[in-house]
């Protein structure tokens, strides 16, 4: 059976950001917005056409099936996407109750929760895994702590992102002092660089379309990204990527982008952890600056058989990288943004992401991050270091909480 | 907490405010919001956090996603003042058991049949009328009684409505529409001038009415006519179609709500029951009516649907002011409408002025009898003064 003309198809986006509906919008398909409660209308509607309709749901409450059934259904959408860490649950839902094309729940269940996917690893291929465990209590997470022997441990959420939650625990007076493990997994902590890998698959096909080197600041908040990774040595990355793949094999991944964090040890690759989405920080910029290929399109418009990349798509530098700029916790004084020229690096963007008057949070998680530069250019070390020094000048000022302006 | 209600629009945003103001009691309710791609300029997504925007071409698929709404949201009030919405709403209050307009009740305020029966039943006076359903119906109507007039059962804005003078010629309308059994009526038609009143209706209790005279009859939506009324001095008159007003509101089982009565008043003195509907009059009523009486229609509609008491949005005038509110819409004429000036509107003394550039759709042309193009509130010393103004008003949009 053929299928109508693209214009006709109707995909549902779950909580989108204003980026990502104009990146949907440009698919040129009918589009239905179900995004929660409060985001901004007029990123999302286009005013006089019915070609984008917008819901407001909670699509990770418990009434979301009936929406599904009640309002979706009717509508007979043809694909429902998500690109955020908690729509891929809801999309893999929804395409599972309207029989629609995308990845099972079941595959993005495993990538979600931690302890699962380490508990795959360690049954299918646990050259690619460390240890874990899922402490039932304090006493149980301490006997783990002590059987590996004392060394530095991980302990965080059995499902979460942008960092929220993860601790490092290098005693046992740290681990006490976490208070009750339940619902988070302990894991041996892996010393060395991290990085991540942006694939898309295709009919169980995995393309590795770049290796990007993260850095951490305090509580593993992400601090840089660079593209390519220029710590990695090239003779290792096609065992990273036949690694990859393999790990791609084991969680059933079929279609669809993965962000996936891993550390390389004793030349092979282990797994920090995964996602059936690209990944966020403005990676997929990066990418599509150093390989042509836009993952953002890609993963919106495959169920649709739309948005891959086309011989148009040709990279735009060697190398780029994005930094993002830190500021003491306490209510936004006054924002200022450097205006910076570097010889070897190209500046495509430089933003604020808190205005006067907002409060500045300790930094835990990636949402405590106040700014960001991302240049490109011909090395990748020296676009690293121009993004740092982009970010390092961005000035936000801080009074503390309470204190008086 | 505030009151979820679910709000279901099918006028612009901007008709849930008067200039700034909000309409809707935000500090009182919640409001979820259900609106489409033409409506949805100068929603804020802070005020309305819960916000549907889709396409109303398919009423079913509205209602569903309105009845998921309802239920998913706790809702406890709904409130939808287009007359397309009415019985969408009513049936959705009726089956989740929510306060307001029944479905029973909205149905006898929607079927201009039904309607008619009713009110015929209570003593009041009405054309003479009859379903249209076959060709045998027109063949019963007693053409001697002279024109006739055919229009849906349930419809709005004058739309589909058909003068016929004899039997050939109302046959022939009728084969052109091709309508089905239930969906038309034929009545005779009453010469005379036609009246509106606009009532609030708290607990059965009649708490305002105000009666207006229409200055051009509605149904002559022709490009570039001239529409509007304005509001009667009390007197005999008001009182008569006050009384009616009631007398129909009781006939039709209205607990709550605010009514647009539109009534003939014959050569001979007689008033004959038109039609009511259970939301505020169109085309500017509630602006003149605010104007003269300090009384919000839209917002009291609001207030009641919300299951608050409605109020007065300003002191009314004394009762020894004489001045005349009225309202003139100019339809659009296939051309797009020239805006008129602040001086220009200053020198014909109009108090509001609003310029419609979209109206009549691409081609200009009025779609409905509220489709103006420009639409004015001015005031004046006595009716026949007021019409004066109407006539500076036509001879300056060159009428």
């Amino acid at each position: 059976m053929s299928q109508p003309p693209s214009e006709d198809r109707q995909l549902v986006v779950l909580g989108a950001s204003g980026q990502i509906a104009a990146v949907a919008r440009r698919l040129g398909c009918r589009l239905i917005h179900v995004q929660k409660p409060g985001s901004p209308l007029e990123q999302f509607i286009e005013p006089g056409s019915v070609r984008s309709t917008y819901y407001t749901v909670d699509y990770t409450a418990e009434s979301f099936p009936s929406f599904l059934e009640q309002v979706l259904r009717p509508l007979a959408p043809d694909a429902v996407v998500s690109v955020r860490e908690d729509g891929l649950g809801p999309a893999a839902l929804a395409n599972a109750r309207l029989g629609l094309a995308g990845t099972p729940l079941e595959v993005v269940e495993t990538l979600r929760d931690k302890a699962k996917m380490r508990a795959l690893l360690e049954s299918k291929a646990p050259h690619l895994t460390v240890r874990a465990s899922v402490p039932a209590s304090l006493e149980d997470a301490v006997d783990t702590f002590l059987s590996w022997g004392g060394r530095p441990a991980i302990l965080k959420p059995r499902a979460s992102s942008g960092s929220r939650g993860v601790v490092l625990v290098e005693s046992v007076a740290d681990l006490l002092a976490q208070g009750d493990p339940s619902g988070q997994v302990l894991e041996e902590y892996l010393p060395g660089q991290e990085y991540s890998a942006e694939s898309f698959s295709v009919g169980g096909v995995h393309r590795i379309v770049a290796l990007v080197e993260k850095h951490t600041g305090p509580s593993f908040v992400e601090l840089a990204h660079v593209v390519p990774a220029p710590s990695l040595d090239v003779s290792a990355v096609p065992v990273i990527q036949d690694q990859l793949t393999e790990f791609l094999d084991v969680v059933g991944l079929v279609d669809g982008p993965a962000h996936t964090e891993f550390k390389l040890i004793d030349g092979g690759i282990r797994v920090i952890e995964s996602h059936n989405r690209i990944g966020g920080d403005g990676i997929p910029h990066l990418v599509r600056l150093v390989t042509g290929t836009d993952l953002q399109r890609w993963s919106m418009g495959w169920p649709l058989g739309l948005g891959g990349p086309g011989p148009q798509d040709r990279p735009a530098a060697a190398a780029a990288a994005i930094a993002f700029a830190t500021a003491p916790e306490g209510v936004v004084q006054s924002v200022a943004l450097p205006r910076l020229e570097f010889a070897d690096a190209t500046v495509e963007d430089v933003r604020s992401f808190v205005r006067p008057g907002d409060e500045v949070a300790v930094l835990t998680s990636s949402s405590a991050r106040v700014g960001s530069g991302s240049v490109s250019g011909a090395d990748p070390s020296r676009v690293l270091a121009a993004a740092r020094r982009l970010a390092a000048g961005i000035d936000v000022v801080c009074r503390p909480t309470g204190a008086r302006g | 907490m505030r009151k979820p209600l679910l709000i279901i629009s099918r006028d612009p945003h901007r008709a849930l405010f008067d200039s700034a103001r909000c309409l809707l009691p935000l500090a009182d309710i919640e409001p979820h919001l259900v609106t489409n791609p033409w409506l949805v300029e100068g929603v804020n997504s802070r005020d309305f956090r819960h916000t549907t925007v889709c396409d109303f071409i398919n009423d079913d698929l509205v209602e569903r996603t309105c009845d998921w709404i309802v239920g998913a949201n706790g809702i406890r009030g709904i409130v939808a003042l287009h007359e397309k919405m009415v019985i969408m709403a009513a049936r959705l209050r009726t089956a989740h058991g929510l306060p307001g307009l029944q479905l029973d009740t909205a149905l006898l305020f929607r079927d201009k049949v039904r309607m008619k029966r009713a009110v015929h039943a209570h003593g009041v006076t009405v054309p003479e009328f009859r379903a249209l359903d076959d060709d045998g119906d027109l063949a019963a109507v007693d053409w001697s009684r002279g024109r006739h007039v055919i229009k849906p059962r349930c419809g709005v804005g004058s739309n589909q409505t058909h003068v016929v003078d004899s039997l050939p010629t109302a046959r022939e309308v009728w084969r052109r529409i091709g309508a089905r059994a239930g969906e038309y009526e034929i009545e005779e038609f009453i010469d005379g001038d036609m009246l509106h009143c606009d009532g609030i209706v708290r607990d059965g209790r009649v708490l305002h009415t105000s009666v207006g005279q229409y200055h051009a009859r509605p149904g002559n939506v022709a490009p570039g006519a001239m529409a509007g009324s304005y509001l009667l001095p009390n007197g005999d008159l008001t009182q008569r179609i006050a009384d009616m007003h009631e007398r129909v509101v009781g006939a039709l089982g209205l607990g709550s709500g605010v009514t647009h009565l539109e009534v003939f008043h014959t050569p001979q003195g007689r008033l004959v029951f038109c039609e009511i509907a259970a939301r505020p009059g169109g085309g500017g009523i509630d602006r003149m009516v605010l104007r003269r009486y300090g009384v919000h229609l839209r917002e009291a509609a609001i207030r009641i649907e919300a299951d608050l008491p409605p109020t007065v949005a300003r002191p009314p005038t004394s009762a020894g002011d004489q001045t005349v509110w009225g309202r003139v819409g100019i339809y659009p004429d296939g051309r797009v409408p020239t805006e008129f000036t602040a001086q220009e509107c200053g020198e014909l003394g109009v108090a509001e002025y609003e310029y419609r550039p979209a109206a009549g759709g691409n081609h200009h042309l009025p779609l409905h009898s509220t489709d103006y193009a420009h639409r004015f509130i001015l005031s004046g010393g006595s009716p026949a003064d007021f019409m004066a103004r109407v006539e500076r008003l036509r001879a300056a949009a060159g009428q």
